[in-house]
């Protein structure tokens, strides 16, 4: 695969025009069908998960445990049903 | 694996989903880091209050926010201005486009929920979408 990248502004109308030249250094033609990818910015550098230690781990097990108490004596339709109401916007 | 992680998931989580217990022996094993907005705990909290019972719900996000490797990501200036963007070009709720935004500005490799709406191709071109049921 041929690929270079390139940043451009996105236009008023919220188009995007790639320049020609950055066309051109790709080898494309006119009416050759190219791939174009679009990056949304400002994200996070990817974290690198950590090994917990043994007492960590005890951590996550008492989350779990407290997490399944919480959760004793309902289930997960009526739950959702609450959360999906609150999730409605009303202003519109 | 940098998980996005909706409400959904930790409802059944404390049902015993497979699924959403092998993600989470995952994140016990330090092989995938979630990221968790906090409306997500304002959702599950909330339903916790409506039944009276929220102790036990209290205390696992006071646990959840000490794990290693877990982010609870609160609303920030860019989450909502992206949000409004999401909302209006995705047709999603205000609730739905932040949790969206955030897993977004995460970095998330895969979005893991439970809500339908996040099943469309404008969301799935943006990350990779796990339904559970």
């Amino acid at each position: 695969m041929i690929a270079t990248s390139v940043k451009v502004q996105v236009e008023e109308d919220g188009g995007v025009h790639i320049p020609r030249d950055i066309v051109k250094q790709i080898g494309a033609l006119p009416h050759q069908e190219i791939e174009v990818t679009l990056t949304v910015p400002e994200t996070k550098p990817a974290r690198v998960p950590v090994k917990p230690t043994q007492e960590e781990r005890a951590k996550f097990d008492l989350a779990l445990q407290l997490l399944k108490e919480s959760m004793k004596g309902t289930n997960y339709t009526e739950a959702w049903k609450f959360i999906r109401e609150g999730r409605r916007d009303r202003w519109f | 694996m940098v998980l996005g992680i909706d409400t959904g998931f930790l409802l059944l989580l404390g049902q015993e989903h497979p699924r959403c217990t092998e993600l989470w022996n995952g994140m016990h094993q330090g092989e995938h880091v979630p990221s968790i907005s906090t409306l997500c705990i304002a959702e599950y909290i909330g339903f916790r209050i409506q039944r009276g019972k929220f102790e036990s719900a209290e205390q696992f996000i006071r646990v959840l926010e000490n794990l290693p490797n877990v982010s609870l990501v609160p609303v920030s200036r860019w989450i909502a201005a992206q949000s409004a963007r999401y909302r209006v070009g995705m047709g999603l709720s205000t609730v739905d486009s932040i949790i969206f935004s955030t897993a977004i500005l995460e970095g998330c490799t895969l979005f893991v929920t439970t809500d339908s709406v996040f099943n469309q191709e404008s969301v799935r071109n943006l990350i990779p979408v796990e339904l559970l049921s």
